[in-house]
């Protein structure tokens, strides 16, 4: 039986993988189950926050700050702000229109699908947390013992049953 | 009226006139995430959910009643000088 002290070490290839795809981390340690539960949760979150206010609400260079706490969901944060970049401020996805500017400024143009007022914001939230809870998700990761899903201390421990 | 709309590239069309009812998905998401880490026997996982979501969407109901009460009620009670 492993004593407590080696229970409790911290693997940063866990917390990596957790990066790299939510709860991945959770997935390779053996807890694939809890993997996937957290990996539910944190994409709902991402996800729903593309889906209401569109990628235009992952934007490293306009919203830097927003944007290291959308980092944390790990590449696929870096993949949306790469589609906006390439789809909407290129004009792929629709013609730039232009925008007011301070007189003597340079013109602004920016794409009719971005993102204003709530659906920006809501959108830009919700990828903002599912960040910050893929930090709990993979620090998670790197310190919880592999494959002990099924020897917890719950009912099923009791039972004498695993997962 | 939507013509067209483009998942995931224009933002959800409506969202201004029902932007509030999206604490419900946040709350669930949050707690589905943050229960997948807590929660010691993952049986428990949905109902540990669901009652966190419950919790969350009362929170964010009472702090709306109270501040309805604080800014429509009390406040104007205050003298105006």
């Amino acid at each position: 039986m492993p004593d407590a002290a080696s229970e409790t070490s911290f693997r940063p290839l866990g917390a990596i993988l957790g990066w790299v795809f939510p709860g991945l981390g959770h997935i390779a340690s053996g807890n694939a189950k809890r993997g996937i539960m957290a990996m539910a949760g944190v994409l709902i979150l991402f996800f729903g926050g593309l889906l209401v206010g569109g990628v235009d609400c992952v934007d490293r260079t306009e919203d830097r700050l927003w944007f290291f706490g959308q980092a944390c969901c790990g590449p696929i944060a870096f993949a949306a702000d790469k589609v906006n970049e390439m789809q909407l401020k290129s004009g792929d996805a629709a013609p730039l229109i232009e925008t007011a500017s301070y007189p003597g400024q340079p013109k602004v143009f920016v794409s009719p699908f971005k993102g204003i007022a709530h659906a920006n914001e809501f959108g830009t939230l919700f990828v903002f947390l599912a960040g910050l809870l893929n930090i709990c998700v993979l620090l998670d990761a790197a310190v919880r013992p592999p494959s002990s899903d099924g020897r917890s201390s719950g009912r099923r421990a009791v039972d004498g049953g695993a997962a | 009226m939507t013509l067209a709309w483009t998942p995931f590239l224009q933002p959800a069309p409506g969202v201004q006139h029902w932007w509030w009812m999206l604490v419900v998905p946040m709350a669930l998401g949050v707690s589905m995430a943050y229960k997948a880490v807590r929660t010691k026997d993952l049986a428990d996982w949905p109902r540990d959910v669901l009652r966190m979501t419950l919790q969350i969407l009362a929170a964010v109901v009472g702090i709306a009643l109270g501040l309805y009460v604080l800014v429509i009620l009390v406040l104007p009670l205050l003298p105006a000088e």
